[in-house]
């Protein structure tokens, strides 16, 4: 009977995995002992045997065959995928980038290090709304109108009122008229020293415009209310005449006198 | 079979080059062929293995790590599909008739093959953990560390199944024969 210890060593001996010192031994162990050096020889045999088995060629389809069920497309196309990824990632970790990736890292960590450095020593001290008092100012000034003068218009089918008012660089000519049948309504002015801006109705009835140097003429029916604005490029203007016609027939006028 | 040329193979196929792949069948389907007949020992069931092993080493390269060396995650994958295909069949069949050795003279050929086909019986006697230990410790020349990566045994494991294997060969080959 071998001894289990020396079966191992016997078989590291075959392996050639021995140490010296263990070789050495082993061999005095099967000097002495015949069935471990039957064990051993036997052991070489079927070593030797089993080295020796040959190889067998396999059968003569059988590459072709392998080669025949590798999907090479799908491997051919994901390798594309990846290499445009992988192409990415590399330009992203490249060394060329390093300096901007440091240079960004610089710039973020300078602007919190700020951040913390002026919240920290130059914190404004907070204020609640209510403690908050005084006037807003609008430092742009407004535009200061003033009425210069008010007309009534009460004629047999045609009753209003005519507002003129004035700033220093323009007029605004308010108009509320109500007439039952269709009236045109004439403003003559310098025209030299007024231009036309703009014609505003309050109610959307169609009406004609016209629109010349020195006067504006506008169509009305029924109730509505007009703004005309003028520029005004001299200080001293003559009146501005208002003319209203029923059927071409002239049915009221007056002048609208500028005040200073 | 040198590991960095191996290496160098398989990152090519996974660029997708058809023909990197293709010497990797050129070199290595011949050996796995053997694995897998060995301890399946059927020519045809062999010849279905290999092909098996190779579209999965193909599917499964991108998890290929290169710490190993690509023979033994090759050997790896053959041995895992020869159990797989021995559990499906339970049955063993005899060796196939038609193995032919290599660069032999005729005499010393008819030698190899009875001694060869001797041994293979002798392995179809033994368990499948001792027959894969066996397998390849000698036909492949694996070592412990290799074949404990190969199987998923430790290396203490590896050298108690080698020992025992021959053990049970010893029994079934020499002293019936000597």
């Amino acid at each position: 009977m071998v001894n289990e210890k020396y079966f191992k060593l016997i078989n590291q001996e075959i392996d050639g995995k021995n140490s010296p010192r263990k070789s050495m031994r082993l061999n005095k162990y099967l000097d002495q002992n015949q069935e471990a050096r039957k064990s051993y020889k036997e052991l070489s045999t079927l070593s030797s045997l089993l080295s020796k088995i040959p190889i067998v060629e396999p059968p003569e389809y059988l590459k072709q065959n392998i080669l025949n069920t590798i999907p090479f497309n799908t491997r051919i196309k994901r390798a594309k995928k990846q290499s445009i990824i992988w192409s990415l990632i590399e330009f992203l970790f490249s060394k060329k980038l390093s300096f901007t990736y440091a240079f960004s890292l610089g710039v973020v960590a300078g602007i919190v290090l700020l951040s913390i450095v002026y919240s920290v020593f130059f914190k404004q001290p907070s204020v609640h709304i209510s403690d908050l008092y005084g006037t807003m100012i609008i430092n742009q000034p407004t535009v200061d109108f003033r009425v210069s003068e008010r007309l009534q218009i009460n004629e047999n089918s045609v009753q209003g009122d005519v507002q003129l008012s004035y700033s220093s660089d323009a007029l605004l000519v308010e108009v509320k008229i109500n007439s039952q049948s269709k009236i045109d309504i004439d403003l003559e002015f310098e025209h030299n020293g007024l231009v036309f801006q703009g014609f505003r109705k309050y109610n959307a009835i169609d009406n004609t415009l016209a629109v010349k140097n020195n006067s504006i003429q506008f169509s009305h029916l029924g109730e509505n209310k007009y703004l005309i604005v003028l520029g005004r490029t001299t200080p001293n203007l003559s009146p501005i005449h208002m003319k209203i016609f029923a059927s071409e027939t002239l049915i009221f006028h007056d002048d609208l006198h500028l005040l200073q | 079979m040198n590991r960095e040329d191996d290496h160098i193979l398989v990152r090519q196929c996974l660029q997708g080059n058809q023909k990197a792949f293709e010497e990797i069948v050129e070199k290595y389907h011949k050996i796995i062929f053997n694995v897998v007949l060995r301890v399946l020992n059927d020519v045809e069931d062999a010849a279905d293995v290999t092909q098996t092993v190779f579209l999965k080493t193909y599917e499964s390269l991108d998890k290929f790590s290169v710490r190993y060396k690509f023979f033994s995650w090759l050997y790896k994958i053959a041995i895992n599909e020869s159990l797989n295909t021995l559990r499906q069949r339970k049955q063993i069949n005899s060796i196939d008739d038609d193995f032919v050795s290599t660069d032999k003279g005729p005499d010393e050929k008819y030698y190899d093959l009875e001694k060869g086909e001797r041994i293979q019986q002798a392995l179809m006697e033994i368990g499948i953990d001792y027959r894969t230990t066996i397998v390849l410790n000698y036909f492949h020349d694996l070592s412990y560390d290799e074949i404990s990566y190969v199987l998923e045994i430790p290396v203490k494991t590896v050298k108690s199944r080698l020992f025992t294997a021959r053990k049970l060969l010893r029994t079934i080959l020499i002293k019936e024969e000597l």
